[in-house]
């Protein structure tokens, strides 16, 4: 019992830093809240227009401010994470990764509670963000109760997933000599059919489908709430991002494994 | 007196010569190094040529649902997403430099650039190269060819492409080195940078129509977006002489606000006392 506290207060000790580490330069912090703030204003330009133009009121169901509301929530998930991917990336393309493989911590868990760490407070930012954003420009869509608890599942599982999909990408560096075009590519793949351009709610049932179930936008479910809003299908939502988590998880630890073993010690 | 300055002569034609001939070079070691990996480089190259078709799919979609933006039809995302994407790909294929210089700052790591006797912002730059945005610079090209076609563009039009293309570069440059050297005074800015950078990129590849107004004024001015992709292919379609200048204008003061920001960033610069050759 006694080890599993001391090994749980390394950890708390990681969140701790990294939530230091995230208001050490106030500058870069409210300079990425601002830009956030443009992006999602600029969703809220784009499709108000476009629709007026076309003279709709809305698309399958979908209203305006539902779709406008729907990309910021998408937006709020690329807010975590990026830094994991690049980090760990560097930590193994320079092989600055050897000095962490002795350390009494795993890599792996080191860099997800870093992670991790800083999400609920981001959290609370970003909402906060958007509901005033949002809210009073084109005011607070109706959220039954099960929408607003399954967003915040889908919210906290997505990020979960979106750093373990970092990470996955990140490893590969141990294969190539730059993922780079890898994390460009699932990036963009990902585009299609995560709804970060277009809310899905308005494509074609064919690539809600695919959406679904590609992996690497379920991170991203949560800009489906308007889309899905019944019990039943926000459940079916939270269960195939908690299998995904799971899969990632197995798959993340096994290539680490095989991934540690190719590294070359040169000193120095 | 001034004039005396600006003359140009037989000394300044060689050095500038030089300094041409010393870029070329260090491209081409940049190419060269990047070929070391024969495989990963043809697969990045072609990876992200692929992969930009996937811009074009999402506009397709778009187009089915919408028909038109304010007069802005799908031919012309074909010419938009080619300008940005050959914009992106030049730049960042010979000087990718441009994405790393926050990362320098912040660590200290620009000392090796200061001590050589060539221009420091000239050589971070030029002295990385980014793979995977001769993809984009293919895509870029291969789309603009066929937007030249479906658009009907005369050849007076299509002579002018290259000269807008320049035009761009140098604004999406000086851009990206103003919002890189925010470091000088913001410190630990690389995720701040990165936001700014995708900031200008994002809009950039929407079509123009939708924003009017102060957006307009915004997108244009201060986060240069239109002027990279959506004024260009304006001018294509309506050859308006003003946007011409107006482009020409804000190339050259993105280029020059660039070298002022860099310059006075570098009197607030500290070493890392981090030695290395470039």
């Amino acid at each position: 019992m006694n080890n599993w506290y001391k090994k749980l207060k390394k950890y708390q000790e990681i969140i701790r830093i990294s939530n230091n580490e995230m208001f050490a330069s106030p500058g870069n912090f409210i300079g990425r809240i601002v830009i956030f703030c443009l992006r999602i204003s600029l969703f809220g330009i784009i499709y108000p227009y476009v629709f007026k133009s076309s003279n709709l009121t809305s698309i399958n169901g979908i209203s305006v401010i539902q779709i406008v509301w729907s990309l910021a929530l998408v937006q709020i998930i690329y807010q975590f994470s990026r830094k994991t991917y690049q980090d760990i990336r560097d930590e193994i393309m320079s092989g600055q990764i050897e000095t962490k493989l002795n350390k009494p911590y795993s890599f792996l868990n080191f860099v997800f509670v870093d992670a991790m760490g800083k999400m609920p407070i981001q959290a609370i930012i970003y909402a906060v963000t958007i509901v005033l954003l949002l809210g009073t420009v084109f005011g607070i869509p109706h959220f039954t109760f099960v929408q607003i608890i399954g967003l915040i599942i889908l919210f906290i599982l997505g990020v979960i997933l979106f750093t373990l999909n970092m990470i996955l990408l990140a490893i590969c560096a141990f294969w190539m000599e730059n993922p780079d075009p890898v994390y460009w590519i699932i990036g963009k793949l990902s585009w299609f059919v995560n709804g970060t351009f277009i809310p899905l709610a308005i494509l074609p049932a064919s690539f809600r489908t695919i959406a679904t179930y590609f992996p690497f936008s379920a991170p991203f479910f949560l800009g489906r709430i308007f889309e899905i809003s019944t019990l039943t299908g926000i459940s079916q939502l939270i269960i195939i991002q908690l299998i995904w988590i799971v899969v990632f998880a197995f798959i993340i630890k096994y290539l680490y494994r095989l991934g540690i073993k190719k590294v070359s010690i040169n000193g120095g | 007196m001034v004039l005396k300055k600006y003359r140009l002569t037989e000394a300044k034609m060689k050095e500038f010569k030089n300094q041409i001939r010393w870029l070329l070079e260090l491209i081409k070691l940049n190419i060269k190094s990047n070929l070391e990996y024969r495989t990963s480089f043809w697969m990045q190259v072609v990876g992200m040529a692929i992969n930009n078709c996937a811009f074009l799919v999402v506009w397709y979609l778009f187009f089915q649902i919408f028909h038109s933006v304010n007069g802005w039809k799908y031919q012309d995302m074909i010419g938009l997403n080619g300008f940005v994407s050959a914009v992106f790909g030049l730049c960042f294929f010979v000087a990718y430099g441009m994405r790393r210089i926050s990362k320098y700052i912040t660590f200290g790591q620009l000392d090796a650039y200061l001590v050589l006797p060539k221009s420091p912002l000239i050589q971070i730059l030029f002295a990385e190269s980014y793979v995977s945005a001769l993809g984009d610079l293919l895509f870029g090209i291969i789309s603009l060819v066929i937007y030249c076609f479906i658009a009907h563009l005369s050849l007076g039009t299509i002579i002018l492409l290259p000269i807008l293309f320049i035009l761009a570069c140098c604004t999406f440059t000086g851009f990206n080195i103003v919002g890189e050297a925010i470091a000088f005074w913001i410190p630990n800015s690389n995720e701040l940078t990165d936001a700014l950078f995708e900031f200008m990129l994002g809009p950039s590849l929407y079509p123009n129509s939708a924003f009017t107004g102060a957006i307009r004024i915004i997108f244009t001015f201060i986060i240069p977006a239109i002027v990279v992709g959506g004024m260009p292919v304006n001018i294509l379609l309506k050859m308006n002489p003003w946007q011409i200048i107006l482009m020409i204008c804000l190339s050259i003061f993105w280029l020059l606000l660039a070298k002022f920001i860099f310059d006075q960033g570098l009197k607030r610069y500290e070493s890392g006392n981090l030695t290395g050759a470039h």
